[in-house]
């Protein structure tokens, strides 16, 4: 039967989503069948409403992927989010997975700030304890400018991080059908 | 994430201000010890060729008026590196070999290695004189010998009345400059760095440089020059020998006491004009963009090409 070969496949495409937000995802499709039903409807005519499966699949594994994002989102998670917008077409792989991913090298260049900072600490104070080359105080000194500096830096680069995240997540929120976005 | 900000603005102010503190009393400098000087001589009865081989020192060849060939290893490096220093000198049938050895190896925190090498030879004329430097800069002076071989890897080199054969001079890094050069054939080259020569005399002298000016005044010889980017000035009494003259971006300037008595100047350039300040002169172009210009009767070729940059003959 047309619905339950519909509904198969749609069920097959959600594999990666985990089994219970899977039926959460398939309810209102499931419904939208049982409402066509009550109306008159064929099968065929309700699976043509709902249009391709496959692409349905891929909008309702972004919002999924969305929703985990905003839930607790680190780098892992927006960035799944992000890739499950480029099934949704090419012009997303240019435009919305080429920023991402500059973003991304921008933040990751921050945070060597970062860490360059606190290497440059531990590199000083070795040379102050271990080598003649700097006197031990100046070197504490130097040390724990540098390592306040470092410090400071990670504090921006991380809020600068988050900044990064929830904008993207509320771009693709924005963009998407699925989730109430414009054209909704 | 507060207490971070807090800690950390705490850090950098008490860092700064003990740095302050700390700099006004003592000053900043970088502790280093000064080596033991290494001194070596060996008698140069016989001796035909000499070899030097540099690590990062720089060096000073200069004549003496003994019969000795003497050399000094001075300077100052840092604590860990005061055993690691070495000079030797070694005479083997007509040669004599210096080394200046500073194996540091790899180390961790602040490295410095200020050291000089002072090589004293007798006056007299030497078959070959080699030196082959990592780095460091080199002053030569007042030496006679058929062949000169001058290699650094990085490093200025200065080279004064040296009077030979063969000299071959090279930098990957650095500046040359060259004064009162007498020889046959006389090849300088310069990865980058500028190159400066003040009076040379020798049958061909050629020089390329890849990136950087070359500036020669006064180099009674045929010229072969070239450099990638970077400009060409010749300034000489007159036009007597053939030139090459070659820069990818760059100009070309001629300057001559007098207007050429009898040179054919041929230009072409990508982009560039042929500016001429000399007044009697017949001046044709060719199909293939070259500007030729004749002076007399044209018997000495000046042959001038530049990717993009100007000619210029005039009055120095």
């Amino acid at each position: 039967m047309i619905k339950e070969q519909y509904l198969q496949q749609l069920w097959g495409q959600l594999s990666k989503v985990p089994e219970p937000q899977r039926r959460e995802l398939m309810f209102d499709y499931e419904d939208h069948f049982r409402i066509a039903a009550e109306h008159g409807r064929s099968e065929e005519e309700a699976a043509r409403e709902l249009g391709d499966p496959q692409v349905i699949a891929r909008e309702l594994m972004l919002s999924y992927r969305v929703v985990e994002a905003e839930n607790g989102g680190g780098v892992v998670r927006v960035s799944k989010a992000v890739l499950a917008t480029v099934g949704l077409g090419f012009f997303n792989l240019i435009f919305v997975l080429g920023p991402y991913i500059a973003l991304l090298g921008v933040l990751l260049a921050f945070w060597a700030v970062s860490v360059a900072l606190g290497i440059l600490a531990a590199g000083v104070m070795y040379e102050g304890i271990f080598g003649q080359g700097i006197p031990l105080l100046q070197a504490s000194f130097m040390a724990m400018t540098a390592l306040g500096i470092g410090m400071l830096a990670g504090v921006g680069t991380h809020k600068l991080t988050r900044s990064v995240f929830k904008i993207t997540l509320k771009y693709l929120r924005f963009n998407s059908r699925v989730m109430g976005g414009r054209d909704k | 994430m507060r207490n971070w900000i807090i800690i950390a603005a705490i850090l950098v102010v008490v860092g700064l201000i003990g740095l302050g503190v700390t700099f006004k009393s003592t000053g900043f400098s970088i502790g280093t010890v000064e080596i033991e000087k290494q001194q070596q001589a060996v008698d140069a009865a016989g001796v035909e060729r000499i070899r030097i081989e540099n690590d990062s020192a720089d060096i000073t060849i200069v004549p003496s008026a003994s019969d000795q060939i003497k050399a000094e290893l001075s300077g100052n490096v840092s604590q860990k590196f005061i055993d690691d220093v070495k000079l030797s000198l070694k005479k083997e049938g007509d040669q004599v070999t210096i080394r200046t050895e500073s194996h540091t190896g790899f180390t961790i925190g602040i490295n410095i290695l200020n050291l000089k090498l002072k090589v004293e030879l007798p006056e007299r004329e030497y078959r070959e004189l080699v030196l082959d430097s990592s780095s460091g800069e080199i002053q030569v002076q007042d030496m006679l010998a058929q062949t000169f071989e001058i290699e650094a890897e990085s490093g200025d080199i200065s080279l004064e009345e040296l009077t030979g054969d063969q000299m071959s001079v090279k930098t990957s890094s650095g500046d040359i400059m060259l004064g009162k050069l007498t020889g046959k054939e006389i090849n300088v080259h310069a990865s980058s760095g500028d190159i400066k020569l003040e009076k040379a005399t020798a049958d061909e002298l050629t020089i390329d440089v890849s990136s950087g000016d070359i500036k020669l005044k006064d180099a009674d010889a045929k010229l072969l020059v070239d450099t990638s980017s970077g400009e060409i000035v010749v300034s000489q009494a007159a036009i007597t020998h053939p030139m090459t003259l070659s820069t990818g971006s760059g100009d070309v300037v001629i300057h001559t006491d007098r207007q050429p008595e009898s040179a054919q100047i041929r230009y072409n350039s990508g982009s560039g004009d042929l500016v001429n300040s000399w007044k009697d002169h017949k001046s044709s172009t060719d199909g293939d963009d070259y500007e030729t210009i004749t002076f007399g009767d044209g018997s000495v070729i000046v042959s001038v090409e530049t990717g993009s940059g100007d000619l210029l003959l005039g009055r120095r």
